[in-house]
């Protein structure tokens, strides 16, 4: 009993250990005044977590974690997105110049579509080129 | 006469021949074989603009349905996560975010295209897949999208 709880807490601290968190920079294109609210859907505390922040903000994502992401801004429809630390890791380990590796850092840019203008012009115009 | 002429040109020809069809396989990774490097996505309604994004804003493709809700994309060459942008007039846009997976066909290398093969199927991007592969508008946008 002894050993099989040691070799849990072991795989337990690997395991978060291999798993540090990853700052997801969330921005919107075009760059209008947005705010994201970041919802943790599997927290531990067995309640769902939120927060919210003017983008362009940070979103600590968590190892094993799962988080839903709705950005609001105005004239703009609202966009909600799952987010999970597999994807922001792989992506982090792939897009080597997106990723800022002293900050384990990395940002995510949503473009928006303006309201009303779907028919006219269904693109608004977005080059696809990030913000920063 | 013939038949001794036909076997020597057979015996002359075939291990360039066999040696040609093993580097050839060799040469290609096995989910670039057979599955190739592109995948089928479902979307419904059948006449939304499905575009795909990069993890950093980048428009890398928008693709056209091919058939019964059906459009064909190129699989993920890179292992980050895409985002995936679905809009008709009428309903409220949505958003995905792909998980990036491996293409089943892909872990036959193991078997018989090695190294070699994981790399060509990686770089054509046959060795990934997108997850999900079904994208649906479900809100009307009479319900003001939220």
């Amino acid at each position: 009993m002894w050993l099989i709880k040691r070799v849990t807490l072991l795989i337990s601290l690997g395991l978060t250990a291999c798993t540090p968190p990853i700052f997801v920079e969330m921005a919107v294109l075009p760059a209008v005044p947005a705010t994201a609210k970041i919802k943790q859907l599997n927290s531990n505390a067995g309640n769902q977590i939120s927060s919210t922040c003017s983008v362009p903000c940070n979103v600590t994502v968590e190892g094993d974690s799962n988080y839903e992401v709705r950005l609001d801004a105005p004239g703009y429809y609202p966009v909600v997105v799952q987010l999970d630390w597999g994807m922001a890791f792989s992506t982090a380990q792939d897009i080597a110049d997106a990723f800022d590796t002293k900050k384990n850092r990395t940002p995510l840019v949503i473009p928006l579509i303006q309201r009303k203008l779907i028919k006219d012009n269904p693109v608004n115009g977005y080059s696809g080129k990030p913000t920063q | 006469m013939d038949i001794k002429k036909t076997t020597s040109r057979i015996s002359t020809h075939l291990p360039p021949i066999i040696a040609i069809v093993l580097i050839a396989w060799l040469m290609s990774g096995c989910a670039t074989i057979f599955s190739g490097t592109e995948q089928d996505l479902k979307v419904l309604p059948a006449d939304a603009k499905l575009e795909i994004y990069s993890w950093n804003g980048k428009l890398l493709e928008t693709p056209k349905i091919e058939s019964n809700s059906t459009m064909t994309v190129h699989r993920p060459k890179a292992a980050s996560s895409n985002l995936i942008r679905l809009q008709k007039e009428g309903y409220c846009p949505r958003y995905w975010l792909t998980t990036p997976k491996a293409n089943p066909p892909t872990y036959l290398n193991w078997i018989i295209g090695g190294v070699i093969g994981f790399m060509i199927d990686m770089s054509t991007g046959a060795g990934r897949a997108y997850s999900p592969t079904e994208f649906q508008l479900n809100i009307p946008e009479t319900q003001l999208c939220g």
